[in-house]
Formats: C-alpha cells, structure tokens, sequence
C-alpha cells in the first residue's frame, strides 16, 4: 500500500545525497561557501533533458549532465578563486542567479518558462527504468558510487589538503600546495555529482522548469550539510534521510484544511530548530562554518 | 550516539509513530464509506501559496453549502513540482483516490504523468498552454486556454483599432502562452516587450519606458496587478491597459479605486455580477472575512463538478464527459478534447467596479 510512496521518497532521499554530499565536499571538507550548487544541478537537468529529448542515450546525457556541470564548476572557480567566506557566498549565489536567468530566458533552448516535458525515462541496454522501483534500484547504485567516490577522496592526501586549506589557506600555500588547482578540483568534482543528481531529478520526475532551480531549492540542501555535521559524510547520509523523510509523517495530521500548508511547514521548522538547539554543529560536525 | 542524537532521535520516532497512529485511525474511519475521493494537490504555500489557498476557499464554501458525499484529501504543493508530486504519490498511494485535482502549470504538468500512471483524471485550473489537454486522455482543463483568452483580447483591441500596443507580462509558462497568442492574433504592431518575473512589484522602470503605444497588454499575478495600478498613478501615466481574469480579484481592484485610466479586462461570466456572483461574494466575505480573489470561483465551481462526478453513475472520468452544470463561471461541461468551455466577456473597469463594454 505504501511501496510506490516509500520508493519514491526513497528515490528523493537518493537524489538529495548525492547533492548533499557533493556540497559537503566543497563547504565542509574544501571551506568553499558555495551557493552556486543548485545552479550545477540545473546545468546537469537541462543538459540531460535536452540531450534525451534529442535521442541521445541516457547514459551518455547522464555523463555529459555530470561533464558540463563540472565545466562549469571549473569556470566559476576562475573568478572566485581568491574570495573567501561571505564574498564567495555572494559571487556563487550570482551564479545561480546567471543560470536561473539563462534557463528562463534561451527560450529557443530551454523553452523558458515553459519548461521541458515528456523526459524520457532511462534506459540502458534495452531495458527502461519506466517502473519506480527500478528506477530506485537505478539511484541507490548511482548514489551508492558517488557516497564512495567522494569517501575516497576525501579520505585521500587530495581530500588531506582540501581540509588544510579549509583550515588555513596561507598555510598550505607556504607548504608548496597549489590552492587555486586544488581549490578548482574540489569545485568541479562536486559541480559533477550536482549535475548526476540533476540528470536523475529530469528523468525521474520527467518535467522541468526554471521554478525547479530557484534559490528556494537549495536551502533544504544547505541545511542537510549543516545538520548533518561539516566534512561528515556520515552525518550528511543521516541528514538526508531525516530532512527528507521528516515531513512526511506530518502529512498524516489530519490539520484542518484552513492551515494544513503552513502548519506542517511550521512544525518541520521547528523540529529543525530543535535539532540545532541541541546539536550546534550539526550531527557529527567536526568543524565550525566561518 | 549521545544523548541529545538519542532525544533528537526518539522525537523524530515519536513523530512518525503519532503520524502514522493518527493515520490508520482516520483511515479505519474511512473504510467502509463508498463515497468519491479527490486529492486535491494545491499550492498553499510558496509563490502561489495565495491563490491557491483562494480556490480552496471557494472548494470549501461550496461543500459547505451542499454538502456533497465527497472526500477532500488536500496536500500542499509548496509550489513547486517535486513537492506536488510528493504530495500526490501519497494520497495515491495511500487513499486510493478517484481522481486529482490540481492548479499551477509546473505542478500540473508533472502531476499528468502520475495520472497516466494510475490512470486517473485530473481536472487542472490554472494552466494555460493550448496543447495541454492533448497531452493525456486523463487531462481535463476548468479555465480558459491562452488561445480563448488572450484571442479575445488581442480581437477586443482590433475592433478598438488600436494600431500600436506595448505588452508587459510575467516571464512564465502563464505569462508566456498568453502573449504568444495575443502576439498571433493582434493585427496591429508590438511596438514595446516587456517582461517581469514573479518576484517583481516595482514595475515603474518599465511603465516609464513605455511610449508611442496606444495600450498597455499586461499579464501578471494579483501581486503585480497591484503593482501595476498603484504606480500608474504614482507616475501620473493615462494608458488604456488591457488585462485579464486576475483582474477581478478582490485585492485587485481595491487598488483600481478611482483611476482614470481606461481598463479593460476579459473575465469569465463569474465577475459579472449576476445574482448568483452576488450571493458568493456575501458568503465569501461572510465566511472568510475578506474579498475572494479570481481562483474562488473556479474552486467554488469544482466543487459542484465534483458533487455531479459523484451523483453520475458512471466512473469518474467518463461521468466528467457527460456533467452539465450551470456554476459562477456560466454552464460548464466538458467537450470531447477534455476543455470546459468558459465563456469570457469584456469588461471595462470603472470606479472598481465592472461594467460589461458595450462597444
């Protein structure tokens, strides 16, 4: 009765990960406040989508999604790379903007505001994953390489000197380490995995449009990596289950209709607070965002 | 795991479990009735959390005035697609429902692939775009297309002879799908686009920019129409403007009060005034203590689609073929493309209040 719900929130859970986790690799383990993440997401969706829509097979739309969002990830680090702190907060939430106005506008390839319909479903080999359960199967196994691609790295010298610039740039600089290379690295492996988690969001929910990538969507991505602890992958899975699943059973108060939208939005906030209440640093944060 | 992880833990259990308690006791209540279950997955918050929270309002007054052996399962969309379609899987998935109902293009669109799925109708308000209805056998339209609406516009200012019009609209799938077939149909030349998106109020760079036209075409939300009238004021500008439905909203035309710009609108018959316009209004206010805006009507009309789906024997989505009923937006049935004829007039708008043009 509840299986077709439950997978797909489960797909939800999957897509928010990979996100989650590709952000933490730029906020929490590189230092780098990126609010430009939502905006590879989207790169990632609209190339998927058009390239789908073209007859490309889904395979090579999901590594080109991954490939332009990490172009992209490498260009924005050229501009930004000597900002630190609220400074790159403000030039990558630009970007967002920049990406958010390109998807609205290039109305002769995005089709603007009237958004891209009839995605089509992956397949690979012949066989589509036009049943949610497969296509759950499809995002566990992405989700599952990308929690340990980034845990390699992270776990790696690279991921070691990541932390050090986190920690102190200059440092690290006087010890002989190419920041600006690291720093740009860090960035386009995690625009890479924003935009799979982008392909998997167009193809799964088969319909997208600039709405889908505002602002708005990437503050419950922001608070599954601050909740679930800086440069803790751990925490972040953690966080990703809870944030996504955590409204749900609000759904089943039976409010009355008058205030059923904003009285579970209330609630969820609050038992968010809640969770920053007790947990400062998230849980299993290992360090303070400055 | 410490013990705030484990408090923060056993609240999150807590929760889930009282949710789901919560649930199977309305559930177990609700087994054993035989009656129509229509989600209802609508915006109620978010950007166009107010208009949706309008057309539940008009739902609601209209349930409680007959009564209708119909269950609501109403789910908010938060106003964007993933959301809405959350919303939906769960009610399909766990009430069985018999069809949808739905507004705003970029939950609506995505929500038609779940309908196909489950091979529901979903009867959508609020979408535009003339091809929509031809996308899915389950798709069913209760408000005029771009190709009714903005046609009639773009012939009310042929026969007005304007020659020269500037268009100002909202930059999506609503704002879009109108100015495209106004642009197809009006005869004369666009002398001045403009666009604004959502999150625009401040409209006066563009209303200064606009010259040599002899109207304004605008298309926009209850917050930008407010927009619109206030500053056309402020900056003193006469321009004849033509517009549309969101024009009746209540809040809207407050704002009108005593312009002397001439405005015309091309509205549905629910905002002309009649008796039964009259009567909603007083109950509207009555019940809710404010004007309704433009999606009340609709949502007051859906509920009597609802209650003649429920009363018809047939199944759902062949009883919406053969329903007639004659609601605030004039006799509605659905024709064989699945569209509900809305018949639209012009109006001129005058002191705020709404006066059929007579040409």
């Amino acid at each position: 009765m509840f299986s077709a719900y439950l997978i797909h929130l489960l797909i939800l859970v999957g897509i928010y990960l990979i996100l989650a986790i590709s952000l933490q690799l730029a906020v929490g383990f590189t230092g780098l406040l990126n609010l430009g993440h939502i905006a590879f997401y989207a790169i990632g969706a609209y190339i998927s989508a058009l390239l789908a829509l073209a007859g490309w097979p889904w395979w090579i739309c999901l590594l080109l999604a991954g490939t332009g969002a990490m172009l992209s990830g490498f260009l924005l680090a050229l501009p930004t790379n000597k900002l630190k702190g609220d400074y790159l907060a403000l030039a990558t939430l630009g970007f967002t903007f920049v990406i958010y106005a390109i998807t609205l506008n290039w109305t002769s390839l995005t089709r603007g505001p009237l958004g891209l319909p009839g995605i089509p479903k992956p397949s690979l080999f012949g066989f589509v994953f036009s049943d949610n359960f497969a296509f759950l199967i499809l995002t566990a196994i992405i989700t599952t390489i990308s929690y340990f691609i980034i845990k390699r790295i992270v776990s790696s010298p690279f991921g070691k000197v990541l932390e050090a610039i986190r920690d102190d740039e200059l440092a690290t600089r006087v010890l002989g380490k190419n920041t600006f290379k690291m720093k740009t690295y860090a960035l386009g492996i995690s625009a890479f995995f924003a935009g799979i988690a982008g392909s998997l969001y167009a193809h799964y929910i088969t319909f997208i449009d600039p709405s889908s990538f505002t602002l708005l969507q990437l503050i419950p991505v922001i608070a599954i990596v601050i909740i679930g602890g800086l440069a803790s992958l751990r925490g972040t899975v953690i966080a990703a289950i809870i944030l996504v699943l955590l409204p749900e059973p609000l759904r089943f108060i039976g409010f009355p209709s008058s205030v059923v939208g904003p009285a579970r939005q209330i609630i969820y906030a609050l038992l968010l607070l809640l969770i920053l209440i007790y947990k400062p640093k998230g849980f299993y944060g290992k360090v303070e965002l400055e | 795991m410490d013990k705030t992880t484990k408090i923060i833990a056993w609240v999150i259990v807590a929760v889930v479990i009282i949710g789901g308690v919560w649930y199977e006791i309305s559930r177990k209540a609700e087994e054993h009735t035989n009656v129509l279950k229509v989600g209802v997955i609508i915006p109620l918050t978010g950007p166009v959390g107010p208009t949706g929270k309008d057309f539940l309002n008009g739902l609601m007054l209209a349930k409680e005035k007959i009564n209708p052996s119909v269950e609501l399962y109403i789910e908010d969309s938060q106003s964007n697609a993933k959301d809405g379609v959350t919303a939906a899987k769960k009610i399909l998935d766990t009430q069985d429902v018999d069809m949808i109902i739905s507004l705003q293009s970029a939950v609506v669109i995505p929500l038609l692939t779940l309908a196909d799925e489950y091979n529901k109708p979903l009867l959508a308000t609020a979408i535009s775009q003339n091809e929509f209805t031809q996308k899915s056998k389950n798709a069913f339209r209760f408000f005029p297309s771009a190709n009714q609406e903005a046609a009639l516009a773009a012939d009310f200012a042929n026969k007005r002879g304007f020659k020269k019009i500037s268009t100002i609209t909202i930059l999506d799938e609503y704002g879009v799908s109108m100015k495209e077939q106004f642009d197809k149909k009006f005869e004369g030349d666009i002398v001045q686009e403009e666009n604004f998106t959502a999150a625009d109020t401040d409209l006066r760079t563009i209303l200064t920019k606009i010259s040599n036209s002899d109207a304004i075409y605008f298309i926009g939300y209850i917050p930008q129409y407010i927009s619109l009238f206030k500053q056309l004021k402020e900056l003193g500008k006469d321009n004849v403007v033509i517009s549309n439905l969101i024009t009746i909203s209540g809040s809207v035309r407050a704002e009108i009060g005593n312009l002397t710009n001439k405005i015309y609108a091309t509205v549905p018959e629910s905002a002309l005034m009649s008796e039964k316009t009259k009567q909603f209004r007083k109950d509207y206010i009555e019940k809710y203590g404010e004007e309704p805006d433009w999606a009340a009507p609709f949502g007051y009309d859906t509920m009597f689609i609802l209650d003649a789906v429920q009363k018809n024997e047939k199944k759902p989505i062949e009883a919406l073929y053969n329903i007639k009923i004659n609601g605030l937006n004039g006799n509605i049935s659905f024709n064989g493309d699945r569209e509900a004829f809305i018949p639209l007039s012009i109006v001129e708008i005058k002191n705020g209040q709404f006066v059929p043009y007579q040409g």
